[in-house]
């Protein structure tokens, strides 16, 4: 075999493996998982893992302003990050809970097309972002103009979201509640378009911290003194 | 100058105009075949066995269904806790560390020493207003003030006019921000709970317009009924 | 090319400038693009930056395609695909064609069609990103439909390139660079074609997905901005020096390595998350095990420059080389920080790694580049460089920017970590931490500003030698030894390279 045969075979061997067990094999795999069953007597909750998919069309929205550059979506282990601990990134809003939030698992995100698992963060995670969403028009405001509720905040303001019309008469149902400052003035109001609606559902699918099946027999058998 | 090689004809051609900077360039030298130095070889060793520590635990076993091979382990709560353990955060603190971030709006016009400005911005370091009841500092976060008004006795003739912040606070950051500057710079005030600022807010949900000195006489003194927090 | 005896040297020449004719065409006309989409790439880097602080900045209603998620990756786009790609084959087909001696016979239109497609095609992303087309897939944000175009454009010159060295019937000199050239057009092809088929024409693969896409990301990086720059690294320093590779073993030790480690990185960026957790482990590991080949590259560049910094003073292709080889160390020892789980864990999500793209993609990579164009424009347009203020303008303003973007990148990594997983910050809102890198990203549209600066003086020049308007003359445009003494004429050494 020629030297030049010989070099290209060893190269391909070489980025071969990498690409075989690291790329192939698992798509491979990951296209023959499912969800799994929750046994209701050792997890406490009926139904499958995991319960339920995210709202595709706000997750196309969601991709197309770029989100990904300044949010993640994934909780890390306990032992690398405060990830867990931090408050409101589960479902825990207001006090302290004793335990992390659980870090994601790849089932997290069965039926997402594509993991928007996130470049940095400058803003918080949004893994379970879900539970922080009490109140659509809130987050509506904070689409709309993200200094009006932090004013510290530098996210951007996604005004192609949201339509600016004439006030007819009464406020509009959908109509967001604007300090003045950010108002656009008396006689007119604003209103998500549908593509600002998709993305607040998608916002509001996003609760990832569930149980995962056997993780509760797994932790109490931790918890056990060793013999 | 370039030279005039016999294969090309006299006039300029594209090689010609090249052949100058070529000719100059350094004849390839035959790479070095000494050994790579035995300490090379060493720091490589110590490479590796860095490289090796990233592996071990954190495998998982090789199993593609272990996304977090710490998952089952209970790790200890690095977070800080005042007091007994188990108990939350001393709600007076929570309130001190959260109001002093939401203060931060505040601190434009009411300064971060809390001084204020005279005759535009009344201070809040000691001031009567702050000290007072709980009922008036309330309304006037969260529906703004307007009008001269009078301050540990010094007369504010015409102050700017505070803006509301009931749309952009919620409950919880009102109590904040409201425990924050009775208690601070020396201020020793009490607790503002959020449950005493959505009482006020209720009873007051009609209100838009801001208040007036005169409007807020009759909650001087007066005190929310503080319900027993959580 | 072996030692020639007296008159051998002009037939050897002619033969050289007969090679550098026959890839003039395609050469000259990616580097002119290349060079209007790094202009292109930093203006945006710059404005990005400056969005990131200011949001309000030109924040009209009708500019909404400027928000910071839009042009983030624009600037990537325009920097990877723009400037890197294309200036990277320019560089490789000329060296490979030098190296293994051979001309370019036919397929020269073919590459110029191929060129403008690759534009055609690199402009339709970017503007897709803009207005609303973005896959927010990172480094692969074009829309689906582009990924065919890049690749076969991509291949019309990767192909020539492969069968020139299979061709090469005697191996001129020691074949370092060509090997590395070689693999880079065998590697990147396969990564983007693996990663676009993995994630959009396979599709719905979750997690995984986003695990293909930073193995592609740090694949792009470590399988071909890598291997051209050093390629190019080990070409023009022994060249421009006249010394001989320090170290044979060295260098095969360090191909060797760079090819069997580096399809193993990139996972490590989402370590502690939904992958399954030997992945990422075994991308850190490889990450820490890269340490070894930059590091025996960077010794040998280091042992052949030795006694030589007078020329690394005075020539501007050593100079630019010379800086770019001592950066792989430095991009080397920043990957394995945030490779490594100790350091790595606190440096994810943060804007270390952005700086390390931009490390590797500028400050090694580019730099190299840098040095190869003022080494090959010449001899492909016959005439020599105009004027020193503008390489030494170029030079300095790309080492300011590029020192400012390490060091700030890190630095800001390490308070943005400490703040996201800092224990006593639990329970505050996420003020402190955008409050805090506040100053570290305007020095980022700081430096973005110097490069851009830099690239101002860099663009002109090209242009006019392009143009046919460099210096004619049989010396080489140096630049003076002692370098912030403007008062002095500048000294043309007598014609030593």
């Amino acid at each position: 075999m020629s030297d030049f045969r010989k070099f290209v075979l060893r190269i391909g061997i070489l980025f071969g493996l990498p690409w075989f067990f690291l790329i192939v094999g698992p798509v491979m795999k990951y296209q023959k998982l499912a969800p799994i069953a929750y046994d209701k007597d050792k997890d406490g909750v009926d139904g499958q893992y995991p319960p339920s998919v995210i709202h595709r069309q706000g997750q196309l929205v969601y991709a197309r302003e770029g989100c990904v550059q300044c949010h993640s979506q994934m909780i890390r282990s306990a032992n690398l990050g405060l990830d867990g601990w931090r408050k409101g990134w589960g479902q825990e809003q207001e006090g302290r809970t004793a335990e992390p939030v659980r870090s994601n698992t790849l089932r997290d995100y069965l039926g997402e097309p594509f993991a928007f698992l996130g470049i940095q963060r400058t803003g918080p995670d949004l893994a379970n972002v879900g539970w922080r969403i009490t109140d659509r028009a809130k987050m509506h405001q904070s689409f709309y103009a993200p200094r009006s509720v932090n004013q510290w905040s530098t996210m951007p303001s996604y005004r192609q979201l949201y339509t600016v019309q004439k006030a007819q008469g009464q406020k509009s149902k959908l109509a967001l509640d604007l300090p003045e400052e950010f108002h656009p003035g008396k006689g007119w109001e604003v209103v998500p378009t549908a593509e600002a609606e998709a993305l607040v559902d998608y916002m509001i699918s996003l609760k990832k911290d569930y149980p995962v099946p056997g993780m509760a027999a797994a932790m109490a058998a931790a918890a056990q003194p060793k013999k | 100058m370039s030279d005039n090689p016999q294969s090309f004809n006299p006039d300029t051609t594209d090689l010609d105009r090249l052949h100058p900077a070529v000719k100059r360039e350094k004849a390839d030298v035959e790479s070095g075949t000494e050994q790579a130095p035995m300490w090379v070889i060493f720091l490589g060793f110590i490479v590796a066995i860095i490289a090796g520590g990233q592996l071990g635990p954190n495998v998982g076993g090789f199993d593609f269904n272990v996304s977090n091979p710490f998952a089952s382990s209970r790790f200890p709560d690095p977070r800080p806790v005042d007091g007994t353990a188990g108990a939350a955060l001393d709600p007076l603190q929570m309130a001190m560390k959260k109001g002093a971030a939401t203060y931060a709006l505040c601190g434009g016009c009411h300064q971060g020493s809390g001084l204020g400005v005279p005759g535009a911005f009344p201070p809040l370091a000691g001031s009567d207003w702050v000290m007072g009841g709980t009922e008036r500092n309330i309304r006037v976060v969260l529906h703004g003030l307007q009008g001269p008004i009078k301050i540990n006795g010094a007369d504010f003739a015409a102050p700017a006019p505070m803006p509301p912040q009931g749309a952009v606070l919620s409950d919880q950051d009102v109590a904040n921000v409201l425990t924050y500057v009775r208690n601070n710079w020396g201020n020793k005030g009490s607790l503002v709970t959020k449950e005493m600022v959505a009482a006020v807010r209720e009873k007051e949900k009609a209100r838009t317009a801001p208040w007036t000195g005169p409007e807020l006489e009759p909650y001087a003194k007066a005190e929310v009924a503080a319900e027993p927090a959580k | 090319m072996a030692q020639p005896a007296e008159n051998d040297i002009d037939s050897d020449s002619l033969r050289r400038a007969a090679i550098d004719r026959s890839v003039k065409g395609p050469v000259l006309f990616l580097f002119t693009n290349a060079a209007f989409w790094l202009m292109a790439s930093t203006i945006v880097g710059l404005f990005a930056a400056v969005k990131q602080v200011f949001p309000d900045f030109l924040d009209e209603n009708w500019l909404w395609f400027l928000q910071y998620g839009r042009i983030q990756p624009a600037h990537l786009i325009a920097l990877v695909y723009g400037w890197g790609i294309p200036v990277g084959l320019g560089t490789s087909l000329w060296i490979m064609a030098r190296r293994t001696g051979q001309e370019l016979k036919t397929g020269r239109s073919l590459m110029l069609v191929a060129a403008i497609f690759w534009n055609i095609a690199v402009t339709a992303g970017i503007l897709a990103v803009l207005f609303g087309g973005s896959t927010s897939v990172e480094w692969l944000e074009f829309p689906k439909f582009l990924w065919p175009v890049l690749l076969i454009c991509f291949l019309v010159f990767a192909w020539p390139m492969v069968s020139m060295f299979a061709r090469a019937r005697h191996p001129e000199g020691f074949m370092i660079s060509a090997w590395y050239i070689l693999g880079a057009c065998i590697w990147f092809p396969w990564l983007f074609t693996t990663a676009n088929v993995c994630i959009h024409c396979i599709g719905d693969l979750g997690a995984i997905g986003a695990g293909i896409n930073a193995w592609y990301v740090n694949g792009v990086i470590l399988l071909f901005f890598v291997p051209v720059g050093v390629g190019s690294a080990y070409y023009f320093i022994p060249k421009v020096t006249g010394q001989p590779i320090a170290s044979q073993q060295l260098a095969k030790i360090g191909f060797w390595l760079l090819a069997a480690l580096g399809g193993w990185s990139g996972m490590q960026r989402f370590m502690g998350g939904p992958l399954p957790a030997w992945m990422p482990a075994f991308g850190a590991m490889a990450g820490v095990l890269l340490l070894i080949p930059v590091g025996v590259v960077g010794w040998n560049h280091h042992l052949t420059t030795l006694g030589k910094h007078k020329l690394v003073q005075t020539s501007p292709s050593l100079r630019f080389s010379f800086f770019g080889a001592l950066f792989y160390p430095v991009s080397g020892l920043i990957y394995a920080l945030l490779s490594a789980f100790w350091t790595g864990a606190n440096l994810q999500f943060t804007l270390a790694w952005y700086g390390f793209q931009v490390v590797s993609l500028y400050g090694f990579f580019s730099m190299c580049m840098f040095g190869a164009i003022y080494y090959i424009v010449p001899r492909l347009v016959g005439c020599e460089w105009l004027s020193v203020r503008l390489i030494r303008n170029h030079f300095w303003f790309s080492v300011y920017g590029i020192g400012a973007i390490v060091v700030t990148s890190i630095i800001c990594g390490l308070q943005q970590g400490g703040d996201i997983n800092d224990p006593e910050k639990w329970n505050l809102s996420f003020s402190n931490v955008v409050l805090n890198i506040r100053p570290y990203i305007v020095a980022r549209a700081v430096a973005w500003g110097l490069i851009t600066w830099s690239n101002v003086w860099f663009l002109i020049h090209l242009m006019l030698m392009v143009a046919g308007l460099g210096r004619r003359s049989t010396a080489p445009t140096l630049l003076p030894s002692h370098d912030h003494d403007d008062g002095l004429p500048s000294i043309s050494h007598p014609s030593k390279a």
